[in-house]
């Protein structure tokens, strides 16, 4: 995440050497940095709010912690529908969400959305070996269609509302499906095809209360977790038969 | 409802997990089997990671195999003597069948043989149980009791060790129980389930135990068995989700307690046939999800 921001930094400093840096034309605030992850999580919203030097229109990107997956291809095998290829991809955001006040290819070129990785067209994970390059596009597009079916990547048109010219405030919604762990949140003022300025703020995703406890207890005392779950259950499993046999 | 499990790292509807839970004790009640077959596959459609539901699921076939247990020692269903005999063989498979996990694995393609595995079982042994069935039925046999390979061959009548097993009025050599607690034990640790489906069937035809006595038998046996797993899973992977198990077993005791009670009025001609259909059904599904082209043909996996 570090490496993505300098790079963004690097960038933005190679496009935009008119805009003198110093002087921020965007600032934003969210509502919270923290998303808790209760029992009873089911989805959660922030508000993000700005301001703006300059009019113009407002990216907002969310990217959480990378991971590493695995896709895989069945063939027909003799008959047979066999697991017959498969591609690992590195470093692939565990959730990814765009949202724009205007659709995204009006407002920049596709170059600069490439450098700026924003829509899912620009999307290029990294793989171990080097694949045919045909072949790495087919198996990342059903990556991402995955990722879409399970309310991970996102990407829509949602306007950001502005109070004044200079003041706006947009919601942004994550899923239950939400993974653990820090995502950053970067917001773009773009003004006639160009990237102006960019703000970024960090939300924690995390388990709190008895969803933390649970998980910890799982993790550090394994064979204290693996002992308590078959004891409840044996218990449970005593406690039915008791309730249910009085009648 | 909806819940958060904290291993699994979603949320879901806490009513669907009770109804499954629910229906699956109801098997489990009714034949002895545990259901594995069912809970894993639907949680996966669920999107619950496979390790997880894998894992889950063995702790809530401690629970619901406990209170059928319990439910058939009451009304003296359960042939202790023998499921101890059972044991035996089913530690000595879960461990030989761990290693010969392993070695798959190693050569790839684990799922293709578990695929295999499943429909050449689920097939050969529902198929004969139907036949058989049907069979009795249009015969119309004044005698129930069906005579079991160990009682026919000659073979297995002459291998040593014979025990008198008193609430079976078997006396066999205890080398025939043994192996098909072997061979229960494999199938747990090689396909990952509880195998009641394939024990069950095991203990009528191949033993030759009243089908009474079986499914409570089954289920002593598949109670140790799952607490292994469940222990195995705990500390080597940590997929054991407490919150989803909680709400499984929530509906399972409860399907298992109404299924114990139903035993009583199914005969077990009937209840065999049922149990015969539903295993073969099960194994044509997987012939088919084999051979016809796939509705998805890429799948995700995490990790890796």
């Amino acid at each position: 995440m570090k490496l993505l921001l300098t790079l963004t930094f690097v960038c933005a400093a190679i496009i935009m050497p008119k805009v003198v840096l110093s002087q921020s034309l965007l600032t934003t605030h969210l509502s919270d940095n923290n998303i808790n992850i209760t029992t009873a999580f089911s989805g959660d919203q922030l508000t993000l709010f700005g301001t703006t030097d300059i009019p113009g229109d407002i990216i907002i990107s969310i990217r959480g912690p990378k991971n590493d997956l695995v896709i895989r291809r069945k063939q027909n095998v003799l008959g047979l529908w066999l697991n017959t290829d498969s591609v690992k991809f590195h470093d692939v955001f565990s959730y990814y969400d765009i949202s724009s006040s205007q659709p995204l290819d009006t407002l920049l070129s596709q170059d600069l959305r490439k450098l700026y990785t924003l829509g899912l067209d620009t999307l290029n994970f990294e793989t171990d070996e080097s694949y045919e390059p045909s072949k790495k596009a087919r198996f990342q597009e059903s990556l991402i269609e995955f990722l879409q079916q399970r309310d991970l990547y996102t990407v829509r048109t949602h306007k950001a509302i502005f109070l004044n010219e200079r003041l706006f405030y947009t919601t942004l919604d994550f899923p239950s499906s939400l993974p653990i762990g820090n995502y950053m949140v970067t917001t773009y003022l773009v003004n006639q095809g160009n990237i102006l300025d960019t703000d970024n703020q960090i939300v924690s995703v995390r388990q709190v209360g008895l969803s933390s406890e649970i998980r910890e207890f799982a993790h550090d005392k394994s064979a204290q977790y693996g002992i308590l779950c078959i004891l409840a259950a044996l218990f449970s499993g005593w406690l039915a038969t008791q309730i249910l046999r009085r009648d | 409802m909806d819940i958060y499990l904290p291993i699994a790292e979603m949320t879901i509807p806490a009513e669907i997990i009770l109804a499954l839970g629910t229906s699956v004790g109801l098997l489990s009640g009714i034949f002895g089997v545990g259901g594995g077959f069912l809970t894993t596959p639907f949680l996966i459609l669920l999107g619950i990671p496979p390790a997880v539901a894998v894992a889950t699921q063995a702790s809530q076939l401690v629970a619901t195999s406990t209170t059928g247990v319990l439910g058939h020692l009451h009304k003296q269903n359960v042939d202790l003597h023998m499921g101890c005999v059972m044991l035996v063989g089913g530690i000595i498979g879960t461990l030989i069948g761990i290693m010969i996990f392993r070695v798959l694995q190693h050569f790839g393609q684990i799922d293709l043989i578990i695929s295999v595995l499943y429909v050449l079982f689920l097939g050969s042994i529902g198929l004969m149980m139907s036949i058989d069935t049907i069979k009795s039925y249009i015969r119309k046999q004044s005698h129930h009791k069906p005579v079991s390979l160990a009682q026919r061959s000659k073979f297995l009548a002459s291998l040593p060790y014979k025990i008198q097993f008193k609430a079976s009025k078997l006396y066999i050599s205890a080398l025939i129980p043994g192996a098909v607690g072997l061979i229960g034990g494999l199938m747990v640790s090689v396909l990952g389930i509880g195998a009641g489906f394939l024990i069950v069937p095991a203990m009528i035809y191949f033993i030759g135990m009243p089908p009474l006595m079986v499914a409570g038998t089954s289920l002593f046996q598949i109670l140790f068995t799952s607490a292994f797993a469940t222990f195995m899973h705990a500390i080597t992977n940590q997929t054991v989700d407490i919150i989803l198990a909680g709400l499984l077993i929530l509906g399972g005791v409860f399907g298992t307690q109404i299924g114990v009670r139903l035993t009583k009025y199914i005969r077990g001609r009937p209840a065999r046939l049922i149990l015969a259909l539903l295993i073969l059904s099960i194994g044509l599904k997987l012939a088919f999800d084999l051979v016809i082209e796939p509705h998805q043909l890429y799948s995700l996996n995490s990790g890796g």
